[in-house]
Formats: C-alpha cells, structure tokens, sequence
C-alpha cells in the first residue's frame, strides 16, 4: 500500500469502456432504491405522526415498511452503487479491463429483481424479524448469488489489474468483496437455513449486520475516497503511511463491533465487552482516514470534493459518537432509542451515501464520454443532501437523547416520552424529504446527460454495448 | 510489490476470528442452554421456557410478520442499566435462557412502545388484548401504536344475539347499531401469543427478587 494511484487518471481509458453498461445500470438501480428507500421511510414517519394513516392495508403497517426500507438503502442503494463503483474504480486502478463485463450486467440484473423479489416479500408476507436480514428466505438465496457472481467478477477483475497494486484504494476493495459474499453467506447459512434457537441468533445477526457496513459497504466508500481525492483536489493524502494504520486497525476493530447492540440484554457479558472495546477502538481509524483527507477536502468548490468533505467529516463524527456512546454507562441512556438510529444514518447517509456520490460524478462522466450537462443541479444535489442529512442525524441525535433522558425516569409515562419525541421525529421526516429532493436533482442531470448522449446516435441501444464512449461513437 | 495475498489472507483470518467469536462460540455455548428443570410447591416437575402453546405460537408468526418488533422490545435490563424493572416491565433482568423456545428472539432495538417480554403478567384480560389491537387508543390515549383493523371483521349482528366472541366496545369506539366486531383467527393467536409473555420464573443466573431476599435472610 504505496499510496500511489494508478496512471489511468484523467482521461477515458479501456475500463471506462468495458465497464459502461454494468456500472451505469448498477449506478441507476442503486438511485432507484434509493428512492424507494425514502419512500418506504417516508411512509413510515408519516404513520408515527397519524398513526391511523394506511390502517387498512396489512402490507403497509409500521413494522414493514421500516423493515423493507433497510434492504432497500443497503443492499439496494448502497451495495449496488458501491459494486458499481468498485468495478470502475479497478478498471481504472488497474489499467484494466472489467471482466466479463456483459455477465456482469445480467447478473445485475438478476440482483435488482430478486431485490424487487425479495423487498415486495417483506411488504406483502412480513420480515424474518432478523435484524439486517430482513428479506424472507425465499428470496434470499438468489440475492446471495447475484451478490457473489459480483464480488467474484470485482476479484477477477483485481487479479487481472496491469498497474496500481499497491494503492490503498485498490486494497480496501479487494477487503469489501471478499467481505461481502462470506459475510452474506455465513449469516443466511446460519440464521435462515440452518438456525439454532434462543440469542446466539442474536449474536450472529448483529455481527453480519454491523460487518456488513463497516467491513463490506465502508471500505467501498473509503477506497473511492483514496482514489479520487487526490485526483480531484490534484493534492495527495496527507500520509501515506497512514493508509495501512487505519486499514489494518478498521479491519481488525471493525469485525468485533456486532454485540454492542445488545448491551444490556440477554447476551453473555464477555461478548459485550468485546463489542464495546472494539467500537471505542474505531476511533483510531476513523481519525487517522480524517487526518488523511480533510486537508484534501475542505474549502473546494467542486461538488464531487464537497460530498467527500461530508463524508470523511460524517466519519469522523460518527467514530468520535460512537466511541462516546458505546460504553455501557452510555449506552443504558440512548439504548433503544432514535439515538442510535441516527448514528446509524449518520454512518449510512453522512458517510456511506456522500462518498457514492463522489464517486458517481466522477465515473459518469468518464463513463459517458462527456460531462453533467447541467452545473447547477450538482450544487443542488449537494447542498440538499448536506442539509437532509444534517436534519435527519441531527433530529434523531438530539431528539433520541431527550427520549433516553424520559426513558430513564420511570415516572414518565411512555406516551409522555414519545409526545415530547414527536416533533424531532417531523424534522426527522422533514430531513429525509430533503434529501429525497436532493436526489431528484442528480436524476435530473443523469437523465439530461443520458438524453445527450443517446441524441446523435442513430441506434442508442446498440451504443450502450459499445466499446467506445459516446463521445467517440458519434465522432466528437 | 503485488500486496493482494497479504490483503485477501488479512480479511479473511480477521473475518474468520471474528466468525469463531460470533457464531462458532455461540452456537457452542449458549445454544447448547438447556431448559431450567426445578419442582413447583406442589412438588411437580417444571421446566423453564417450555414451549409455546399452538395458538401462541402461531401468534409469534403473526407478531413478526406484522413487524412489530419495530417499535417494541422483549428484553429486560437489570435495574443498573435502565428503568425497565422499575417500570414495571418485568421482576428481573432476561437472560439467555429466556429465549431458548424461541425459533428466532424478536428482542427488538427500539422503544417506541412499551418492552414486551412480560405483557401477559400485566395483560388483564384476553379481550383487553384484542381491544388493544382493535384500536389502541381506547387503552392508551395518545398511543402513536398503529391499529390493525385487517385483523377483525365488522359485520352484521346474526340472528340479532351478539357473537361470544365481539369485542366489548363502548361508547364513540362501538361500531354502529346492528354491528359486531370480531376478531380473526390471527387476532386471537396474536393476543394469545402476547398473553404468553412472561419470564418472571426464578433462575439460576436470573434470582427474582423475592429469592434473593429469602436467600439473604
């Protein structure tokens, strides 16, 4: 891990070619969930506000939609815009070419329809009631096989790179798809298909869930971050020399964190401990990934520089919180409460999100030969996804702290608690509606980019499956 | 300098340590709990958590279908780390051996609404339980608790007796003249699964309070 990126800097190069059609279908799949994601919460904040809003329809009750928006934001958002970005982000690492790139497609393909399959499961028969894998077994295998083929096409792809081994963006990609499918196969082996009763369920359900983010999900984000920083802001890492610190230190500290959402509950102590320990240790990485790019990131007016300046200051905050907060004395007063929900959208649309959308302004470009027709929807985008994200953590941090406070008290009557928890949770709401805007903007600009490019061609299906881009096929 | 095998085999044995920690141990140790075996005052045998009746057990699926472990939690924190025990949501803190009867703990991470573990001792009535599911601000004004009507019928009175199985409703909650509630065959295993609720059994790891007091004097 030198720290170097690759030469494939710029301009377009062969992956750019090779990877257009799977990563523009996984970039665009992965906004659709997203908006899908918004819509399902959405929904769900309006029914804590009138809860007989939607009483009739049984796929509609609370518990489901929170449920079905889960997978939604993370293995229909973020996993898919994250494989998206990684296949780019080792073409162009790489020198290379994305392999089987036309298999790629179809099995994304594949992954978005048994997302459909499974998320419209959770809505019509009910979750599983694991948290992090909500999706009913059925459907359940067939997104592990679609998500495998793509963590062993992303490895394929690693394995064939010409250049750039030793970047620390090319690492942590290489540790997000060996993560992934092991991770996704060990809890769907272990909690749907062949269960033990009783809590050790529990156990495993929080360790796949918090190794999902943090050792799948995260070291996506992160690697777009080593990669295009320093090529946006024509300024290196601050130290190179860190990047394997707070690799080594993330990987390790971060597969221990999972018991920490039981504190307190029917979990054998020494679990807990371990969790505990693990999650207050994060901070050494998350500091030493914020003292590498916040010199890089602060004050651009470049957009894409803008998200990632959200991001590596969400993950920061949110190691700072998190090691705060995780102790048990801490955690007896914000558990169960929206507190550690909005540190968990703090770590999933502060850090995760901004970072995906680093890196989707930059690929598209390059991916179609030609640049976002419109400057200001960019700032837009950014603005309102800053300003969403700040509402939605910052509501659900305050407000979930008052309600741990109200908890505490046992005098209080639980409806007192969640009276006085209301109107943090409307801003809440109110945040994710601006975030959701937020994405309309992007949509908007993707759409106008699109009709750009298609426009000259004379057949624009046969121009997706080109080798060259666009800019190329129709001469300019 | 290619670092990939360094990489991939540092993932992997720290994915595998944590694995051994978090499924392996677990699968080892607390899945292998037995249930608690001890005699009752009337010196019959008692077994601790024994299985759920059908109609409860049904109701499980409906509970989690339904989602409810959304907003409600079914475990209890010892008095240090909460006010659960002196809000009266149970006598002691729930251990492991609670859940052992359940084919997959709903113990919920949020507390929108109220812990769970023991409803059934502090329930009431069966039909207090459907009322409550019927509509719960007739039990709890201002509960932002959705209510599940897709679970009852309101049908016409048959034969001009009211049905032994309508719900009790009084006053602006009384469905108009000539009508009935009634309850689905889901809404009574719902509530004869929240009736089930209950841990205040004396454990080993998990002293009620009572025993410790007996036990220190």
């Amino acid at each position: 891990m030198s720290g170097s990126n690759s030469n494939c800097t710029g301009q377009t190069c062969a992956g750019d070619a090779s990877s257009r059609l799977p990563v523009l279908y996984l970039f665009a799949g992965g906004i659709a969930w997203l908006f899908a994601g918004i819509a399902l919460s959405l929904a769900a904040a309006a029914k804590l506000q009138f809860p007989a809003l939607l009483t009739v329809c049984e796929g509609l009750t609370y518990g489901r939609l929170v449920a079905a928006a889960g997978p939604a934001f993370t293995l229909g958002f973020a996993l898919q815009t994250g494989f998206g970005l990684a296949l780019w982000l080792l073409a162009r690492t790489g020198q290379s070419r994305v392999a089987v790139p036309g298999i790629a497609f179809v099995v994304s393909l594949v992954l978005n329809a048994s997302l459909t399959l499974g998320i419209g499961a959770i809505l019509l028969l009910g979750p599983t009631g694991i948290p992090g894998l909500e999706i009913p077994r059925q459907a359940a295998p067939l997104i592990l096989a679609a998500v495998g083929l793509l963590s062993l096409i992303g490895i394929a792809t690693y394995a064939s790179a010409e250049a750039g081994c030793g970047s620390p963006a090319r690492a942590h990609l290489l540790a997000a798809l060996v993560t992934i499918p092991v991770l996704y196969l060990t809890a769907q082996l272990g909690l749907l298909f062949l269960p033990i009763r009783g809590v050790s369920q529990s156990i495993t359900a929080g360790w796949f869930q918090q190794g999902f983010l943090y050792l799948g999900l995260a070291p996506i984000a992160l690697a777009a971050l080593y990669y295009l920083v320093p090529l946006l802001t024509e300024r290196p890492a601050r130290s190179t020399a860190l990047a394997p610190i707070a690799f080594w230190s993330w990987t390790i500290f971060a597969a221990w964190t999972g018991a920490v959402d039981w504190v307190g509950g029917p979990i054998p102590a020494w679990w807990l401990t371990v969790g505990i320990a693990a999650n207050v240790l994060l901070v050494i990485p998350t500091t030493l990934f914020f003292i590498n790019f916040q010199g890089a990131c602060l004050f651009s007016r470049k957009v894409p520089v803008r998200f990632a300046a959200v991001s590596t200051i969400s993950l920061f905050v949110w190691g700072g919180l998190n090691a705060i907060f995780s102790p048990r004395c801490a955690q007896s007063l914000v558990h169960f409460t929206e507190f550690n929900v909005g540190l968990h959208e703090l770590f999933l649309f502060g850090f995760l999100a901004p970072a995906l959308f680093t890196g989707i302004y930059a690929a598209v470009p390059k991916l179609a030969g030609r640049e976002f027709p419109c400057r200001i929807t960019p700032q837009v985008h950014w603005f309102f996804t800053a300003a969403g994200v700040a509402l939605m953590v910052g509501s659900n941090l305050a407000g979930g702290y008052l309600q741990g406070r109200h908890l505490a008290v046992a005098g209080v009557p639980l409806v007192a608690v969640d009276h006085s928890l209301r109107p943090w949770l409307l801003i809440h709401a109110a945040g994710l509606a601006c975030f959701g805007f937020a994405q309309v903007a992007l949509v908007a600009n993707s759409a106008w980019l699109l009709f750009e490019c298609v426009k000259p061609l004379k057949d624009p299906v046969i121009s997706l499956f080109a080798t060259t881009p666009a800019s190329t096929a129709s001469g300019k | 300098m290619n670092y990939g095998p360094l990489i991939y085999f540092g993932v992997v044995t720290s994915l595998v340590a944590s694995w051994i920690g978090f499924v392996a141990v677990p699968r080892q140790t607390v899945g292998k709990l037995h249930p608690d075996v001890s005699t009752n005052a009337a010196s019959a045998v008692v077994s601790y958590p024994s299985a759920r009746s059908g109609e409860a057990a049904q109701g499980r699926d409906v509970y989690q279908s339904l989602g409810c472990s959304a907003c409600h939690t079914m475990q209890v924190r010892p008095a240090s780390g909460g006010s659960d025990i002196a809000r009266g949501w149970g006598k002691r803190r729930t251990v492991a051996r609670d859940y052992l009867q359940d084919p997959a703990p709903l113990l919920g991470s949020s507390r929108l609404g109220p812990d769970l573990a023991n409803y059934g001792e502090r329930l009431g009535t069966n039909s207090f339980a459907l009322i409550r599911l019927y509509n719960p601000r007739l039990v709890a004004a201002g509960s932002i608790c959705a209510p599940v009507p897709f679970l009852f019928e309101t049908r016409p009175i048959r034969g001009g007796v009211p049905s032994a199985e309508a719900l009790p409703l009084k006053g602006s909650a009384a469905p108009e003249a000539g009508s009935e509630v009634i309850p689905s065959l889901r809404a009574r295993q719902l509530a004869a699964f929240l009736a089930s609720l209950s841990t205040s059994v004396d454990l080993p790891e998990a002293p009620l309070p009572v025993a410790e007091e007996t036990a220190s004097k």
